[in-house]
């Protein structure tokens, strides 16, 4: 029986700099994520968990290696295919929000929306709400704290449905308060909804609310 | 997409406002342009072609030349003309109804000069057709020093009835003031000004009426065979030649529209890069999230679009005040500003604002997500 794995990688293996000098920032990595599992990836800074994730949701290609995401193997895929396969997958929560400052909380979470991509069955403004985030729907994010910031990130990737979530130290930014908050939607969403979730952290608290700990060192997972 | 493209133009709010006042300068500038050059020369058309005649007999093959005194032809000379014979359909006929003599001469009215009519205004086709009911007020001239003003002059002059006027070191009292269009802004008697000017039994030019627009053409060949000297012109060639000269106009306009489009062409494509490249982490972010190079290409455009229609509506609404501010401080001047012409720059505006959008809008869409993500 062919067990379908949430996300897999093979062989991953990501390049930076010139010929002459090359940075290697991640060497053979092999990684596989089961559906519904939340598994941590830690490792200290400039390790490769950053662009680890980024290679897995596809948005940085790898010089060698293969990725699959829920089944599909997101390596083969034309740049638009991988587009889509983004959009409708995986939802992506960064270290720094990345919120669209011309837009409001409720615009940065329906925004997904006009992106095409397939959402669930909550309205944004549902979504906020779960996030404690009901109160500030039409503020802007330069009139919410980093923590509030987090928490739309978070609501913009609750609103898709997507298959699985990475996050990228989510809780590197936020007081112990919005981190407690964060780490409690992540829990609910991982055990209620079954989603898969890889956090790129360097939290211990985050890792101890994991089912698995990937340890990556030097651009190798050990 | 429509909060997302409208909050970031007005989150840029000054360099939304000058690609804005690039495009309405782009827009506004060919609209006057073209409006006083093509307001000008058919208004000097009208002028001659309301007088009435048919038939323009000069010394000079250019009309419009009339008011730089170019030629004088003996008074006597229209009687003559009324006597000219042609042949029309198998029989000889006289066709002129009436000849007009007209001497034109320059004066300086309210500091600017002015092409002053000397006619015979029992005779003059304008009075009795044109301006046949146009009489503002007053009564056309009757004596030697008696003066008729169009009523733009007399406007832009602040003349009226009764004031006098000194023309050419002599003062002429204004007893009347005529709707504008025919001829020129100033009449008086002929005899006065041929006095005035030294011209005794001179003129500049006849306005020759026919008895049938049938026998125009052959009238005009028939002055020009019997008098050698004379030049004609009929009222349809003079149309033509008109026509004629604006078309190198044209091409002069369109070279002026061409540059003020491609400066505000410039403008937009600058405005827009430097915003995609403020704006690469955002674009990024889109990417990242799973935006297509579609919808990139689509906001970027809109934005420019958006953009250069607010310009289009500025410049319209510009062009539409500069023309009232030329008809307040220029009366004299016309800015001709037809409904084609008008939207037509508009839209043209709006096309090449977005066609400069374009590059950048393709270039925003093929960033590379993870370039920008991987600083961050």
């Amino acid at each position: 029986m062919v067990v379908k794995t949430a996300l897999k990688a093979e062989g991953i293996s990501v390049v930076f700099g010139s010929r002459d000098n090359p940075f290697v920032a991640l060497d053979g990595v092999d990684l596989e994520v089961a559906p519904g599992e939340f598994a941590a990836l830690m490792g200290p800074s400039g390790c490769g968990k950053t662009t680890l994730l980024h290679v897995l949701c596809g948005i940085l290609r790898p010089a060698r290696g293969r990725v699959w995401v829920d089944g599909i193997e997101l390596t083969a895929l034309s740049d638009a295919a991988r587009t889509r396969l983004r959009r409708d997958h995986i939802a992506l929560i960064f270290q720094k929000f990345n919120l669209l400052p011309a837009l409001s909380a409720l615009g940065n979470v329906a925004i997904m929306k006009r992106l095409g991509a397939v959402v669930g069955g909550a309205s944004p403004d549902a979504v906020l709400e779960t996030v404690g985030l009901g109160d500030k729907k039409g503020n802007l994010p330069s009139e919410l704290s980093m923590g509030e910031e987090q928490r739309v990130a978070t609501a913009r990737a609750l609103y898709t449905d997507p298959a699985v979530i990475l996050a990228d130290e989510p809780t590197g930014s936020v007081d112990s308060a919005n981190k407690i908050h964060i780490l409690d939607v992540f829990e609910k969403c991982n055990r209620e909804l079954g989603r898969t979730i890889l956090v790129a952290t360097h939290d211990e608290n985050v890792a101890a609310r994991a089912d698995r700990v990937i340890v990556m060192e030097d651009g190798e997972v050990v | 997409m429509g909060s997302l493209i409208i909050n970031n133009l007005y989150r840029r709010k000054v360099r939304s406002a000058i690609a804005v006042a690039a495009v309405a300068v782009g827009v506004a500038a060919p609209i006057v342009l073209a409006g006083l050059t093509y307001g000008s020369i058919n208004e000097v058309l009208d002028r001659i072609r309301n007088v009435g005649a048919d038939v323009i007999v000069s010394r000079t093959s250019n009309p419009a030349l009339l008011g730089v005194r170019t030629g004088v032809i003996d008074e006597s000379l229209g009687e003559k003309l009324e006597g000219v014979e042609i042949e029309y359909e198998g029989e000889t006929v006289r066709p002129v109804e009436s000849v007009s003599p007209v001497l034109v001469w320059v004066a300086e009215v309210d500091g600017r000069l002015q092409n002053v009519y000397g006619v015979m205004p029992d005779r003059f086709p304008a009075f009795g057709g044109f301006m046949a009911d146009a009489l503002v007020s007053g009564r056309l001239m009757d004596g030697p020093d008696e003066l008729v003003v169009d009523d733009r002059l007399a406007a832009s002059a602040g003349l009226e009835n009764g004031d006098t006027v000194e023309l050419m070191n002599r003062s002429f009292t204004i007893v009347g003031v005529v709707r504008a269009g025919a001829g020129a802004r100033l009449f008086v008697n002929l005899d006065s000004l041929q006095e005035l000017t030294g011209q005794d039994g001179k003129v500049s030019a006849f306005y020759v009426k026919c008895k049938h627009p049938g026998y125009v053409s052959a009238t005009a060949s028939a002055i020009e065979d019997e008098f050698p000297g004379l030049n004609t012109i009929t009222m349809g060639a003079l149309a033509d030649e008109m026509a004629e000269g604006m078309a190198g106009l044209d091409e002069f306009i369109g070279a002026v529209t061409g540059l003020a489009l491609l400066v505000a062409g410039l403008v937009i494509l600058l405005t827009t890069y430097t915003v995609v490249l403020e704006r690469t982490r955002e674009i990024g972010i889109l990417k990242a999230l799973g935006a297509s190079r579609t919808f990139i290409t689509r906001v970027i455009l809109s934005e420019t679009l958006l953009l250069c229609t607010a310009g289009a509506a500025v410049g319209l609404g510009l062009a539409w005040l500069m023309k009232l501010g030329i008809g307040i401080r220029y009366p004299l001047l016309t800015v001709e500003m037809t409904v084609s012409r008008t939207f037509g720059y508009g839209a043209l505006g709006i096309a090449v604002g977005a066609l400069a959008g374009i590059v950048p809008a393709l270039y925003a869409a093929t960033r590379d997500p993870a370039e920008t993500l991987r600083y961050e």
